[in-house]
């Protein structure tokens, strides 16, 4: 198959052609900033759910796991049980409390409940930072799909990515954006699901892959990994998961706690749906090629050579839907952030809704451009890029969310200097001690995540309580806009 | 699992998950329950 393939011509033509409808339909649908950020409080379960998923779901789910598991088999997969204990806390302590509370940016809740400008400002300018990075690993893993399987130049992908999840992002906001991501979530598991006997068949079926992949190396069908590499991955994940901010908004966006909670369990069913299969046509794809130059073909051979060109245009559009759906959801909250965080808070606090809606929309095209400079550059690759990113977030945002929801004690003070500590903790342990993990076993987001809870209960008992009318929202009766 | 082609953490893996969902939506089933009487209360 190549780049103009009919085939995938027509399946990409129509898919867009989807995605530009709903986004139009979304923009008029697009009234104020509720609308653009929350959807107006509609989103249901299953939407809900699949929104959940396709944020997950990324450029390094195609690629970069499901070369992991090409080259180091089964084990891997276990990892998912650390994002689900992540999905768990927060379904537990986090999004109930979130949605009663019922904002519009995750900044907005630091700035309510720590009662402090100071606090909201810096989560917001943190968010854009780390979240910038993370469109980096998006924009080159575009780049490096569309010139190994097209010969299509890095640039040229990366500036069709940007353009079109800008567009239709800017245009329809929240709303749109959620039916668009189940439109994806939909295309991702058909994509993976139908590759499923293809892949099997290729290889005499489950059993015979086992055996053929086992004589390679016994540890693909066994435990590559160690329990404590696995456990530190898997905590790694589950830490960014539970307090992860392009999660945490859409909570905003549903019906009610009860969407929310039923959301997170559907999200949990398609992440392993595609998990499993992801791990089974890694394997699949060691099996048909066993010494592929670089793991990270794996997906993109399998999508143009061994399935039908249907069904790989459809695995293709799969790939870039992944991509998509998390560019899209990162640069909602980046935008919101600086739209509702900071330029409202900061620099117009006057502004109108309408202003708003244009500041919204321009800061996502602006906010985009960015890290497109950044991936032209090529900093690392990128699972490491993906990895780090959640690292990071965990370190300076786990304790805030996750200690901040469920202990009255802490305080303004406590927030900002946990975010600090976590932050700076993560980043001097990922340029220092953690090149020696295999000895010691200790990550660096461990270290993070660590450093904030210490520095957030020892500042928050030295300090002055939050006021009382700031902790009720919480804590206290369950206050907000809430319908459904 | 010999005979099987892999082992427990292969199969292992698809069983501890759906353990893992059917008791997540039990619970998220009976808290929306207990909500819904507090509700009517």
């Amino acid at each position: 198959m190549t780049a103009d393939s009919p085939i995938l011509l027509i399946v990409t033509a129509v898919y867009f052609a989807i995605v530009l409808g709903v986004a139009v339909w979304g923009y008029f649908h697009t009234e104020n900033e509720e609308d653009f950020l929350a959807a107006g409080r509609s989103i249901g379960p299953w939407v809900g759910g699949a929104v959940l998923a396709a944020t997950q779901i990324s450029a390094g789910t195609f690629v970069g796991t499901l070369g992991r598991h090409y080259l180091t088999g089964v084990s891997w997969i276990w990892i998912w049980f650390g994002l689900w204990a992540g999905w768990l806390v927060s379904a537990l302590l986090v999004a109930p409390k979130l949605r009663r509370f019922g904002a519009l940016t995750v900044a907005d809740y630091v700035g309510k409940r720590f009662a402090s400008e100071g606090a909201r400002t810096l989560s917001a300018a943190l968010i854009i930072l780390t979240y910038t990075i993370y469109l980096t690993a998006q924009f080159q893993a575009a780049g490096e799909i569309a010139s190994a399987i097209f010969g299509i130049p890095p640039l040229t992908a990366m500036l069709a990515l940007l353009a079109s999840t800008g567009f239709y992002t800017a245009l329809g906001g929240v709303r749109s954006s959620s039916y668009i991501e189940f439109l994806q979530t939909v295309i991702m598991v058909l994509a993976l699901v139908l590759a499923l006997p293809v892949v099997i068949s290729h290889v005499g079926g489950v059993t015979a892959l086992g055996e053929y992949v086992g004589s390679i190396d016994p540890r693909i069908t066994g435990w590559w990994f160690s329990g404590r590499e696995l456990f530190a991955f898997s905590m790694a994940f589950g830490l960014a998961t539970a307090a992860a901010p392009y999660e945490m908004t859409r909570y905003y966006s549903m019906r009610d706690v009860s969407t929310v909670r039923r959301a997170i369990g559907i999200s949990m069913v398609i992440q392993a749906l595609i998990g499993g299969s992801v791990m089974i046509l890694g394997l699949g794809m060691r099996g048909i090629f066993p010494y592929l130059p670089s793991p990270d073909q794996a997906s993109s051979i399998m999508a143009s050579t061994v399935m039908s060109p249907l069904l790989g245009s459809l695995f293709l559009v799969a790939m870039m839907s992944a991509i998509m759906s998390t560019v899209n959801s990162i640069l909602l909250v980046t935008g919101g952030a600086f739209a509702h965080d900071l330029y409202k808070r900061l620099v117009n606090p006057a502004a109108t809704e309408r202003r708003l809606l244009l500041v919204n929309r321009l800061s996502i095209v602006v906010l985009g451009v960015v890290p497109f400079w950044f991936a032209m550059q090529k900093f690392g690759d990128v699972q490491a890029i993906v990895v780090e990113q959640a690292k990071f977030i965990a370190s300076f945002f786990f304790v805030p969310v996750v200690l901040g929801l469920n202990w009255r004690r802490g305080t303004k003070e406590g927030a900002i200097w946990s975010m600090v500590a976590g932050f700076a903790g993560c980043l001097v342990w990922t340029f220092t001690l953690q090149r020696s993990f295999a000895r010691h076993g200790i990550d660096s987001a461990a270290v993070g995540v660590a450093l904030s809870a210490i520095t957030f209960v020892l500042v928050s008992r030295a300090t002055k309580p939050t006021p009382a009318e700031n902790l009720r929202i919480f804590f206290g009766p369950e206050v907000g806009p809430e319908r459904g | 699992m010999n005979g099987m082609g892999f082992g427990w953490s292969f199969y292992g893996f698809f069983a501890a998950a759906a353990v893992w969902m059917v008791l997540y939506f039990a619970w998220a089933l009976a808290v929306d329950a207990r909500d819904h009487r507090r509700d009517q209360r």
